[in-house]
């Protein structure tokens, strides 16, 4: 239960639960929530109910964020924690929590300009070998052809505009569509290490 | 390790020794405004150490960019000493890695300055 509450509290953890099937083990997430809450944070739902433990099917994890600055920390916290449970080394966990704290920046600040009474949808999954991670604002959208090159000459010395460019060279895919808000939803996917 | 700067002068030329984290909302913005600072009071042969910058994120490259212009415009020059690997990369990345004058060593910073 994530009771809101004033105090920053991290009481996640993450563990890591072979699958039951046969084959490979497939790495699972485990969250379990022990205390209250993290003040950006207004709800994260467990796939299946499951809220203490996940079982082996449980892959995915919703999480609702305010719009505000912090929820950028956060988001990288949670992701940072998953990649690690996940296997991935230092190197690769530095370059997934990158993207995905200017993914949430830029939902936070071009999509929802901060706007309180609009939420960032964060959405992590384990899908087929692959971590995928989904950034959804409820602002207007956009284009992707339509943001200016970071590395053109002109735009070189601008003191924004980078973090398109730092998600697609730290992730293996990225892709930004029209999300089911009417907002940009930014999808980054990075390939599971090869089991040990 | 949240972001922290020291200067000091060494003949007419500010080093400024940063650690911690250069990331939107407070290490950013105080970088912004030590610049501002510095600009402000003449102090326009600026070299920002790096070698203790544990994480900066495209708010805190904007921040390197503007202060870079800002100075700049002052008549002067900003330079970069220390390149963690990380922040090297994301110099690379966003090939900003040859906007700057990145130095290893201190001396040759120091050294590098038009007189």
């Amino acid at each position: 239960m994530i009771e809101n509450n004033n105090a920053i509290h991290p009481a996640t953890c993450f563990l890591l639960v072979p699958s039951e099937a046969e084959g490979p083990p497939v790495p699972s997430l485990c969250v379990d929530f022990r205390a209250a809450v993290v003040l950006p944070i207004t709800g994260v739902f467990l796939a299946d109910g499951c809220r203490n433990r996940m079982t082996s099917q449980t892959k995915r994890m919703d999480v609702t964020l305010e719009s505000m600055m912090d929820s950028v920390d956060l988001a990288e916290d949670i992701i940072l924690r998953i990649a690690e449970a996940s296997g991935f080394d230092d190197e690769e966990r530095h370059r997934i929590g990158m993207a995905v704290r200017e993914g949430v920046i830029n939902a936070v600040t071009y999509g929802n300009h901060q706007n309180r009474e609009k939420k960032v949808f964060l959405t992590i999954e384990l899908d087929n070998g692959r971590l995928v991670i989904r950034i959804l604002d409820q602002g207007d959208g956009y284009v992707l052809a339509d943001v200016p090159d970071p590395l053109a000459e002109e735009n070189l010395l601008k003191s924004s505009g980078r973090g398109i460019l730092l998600m697609k060279a730290f992730m293996d895919e990225f892709d930004v569509v029209r999300g089911r808000t009417g907002g940009a939803e930014v999808t980054l996917v990075k390939k599971l290490p090869a089991a040990s | 390790m949240s972001f922290k700067a020291t200067a000091r002068d060494i003949r007419g030329i500010t080093v400024v020794d940063v650690s911690g984290r250069i990331t939107l909302g407070e290490g950013s913005a105080m970088l912004r405004e030590m610049v501002k600072d510095m600009t402000g009071k003449g102090q326009v042969k600026i070299v920002l150490n790096l070698g203790d910058v544990t994480y900066i994120d495209s708010s805190g490259i904007g921040e390197l960019v503007s202060g870079f212009t800002t100075v700049k415009n002052h008549g002067g020059e900003l330079k970069l000493l220390n390149l963690t690997k990380k922040v090297h990369d994301l110099l690379q990345i966003t090939k900003l890695y040859t906007v700057f004058d990145v130095h290893s060593d201190e001396s040759s910073a120091l050294g590098s300055f038009r007189s």
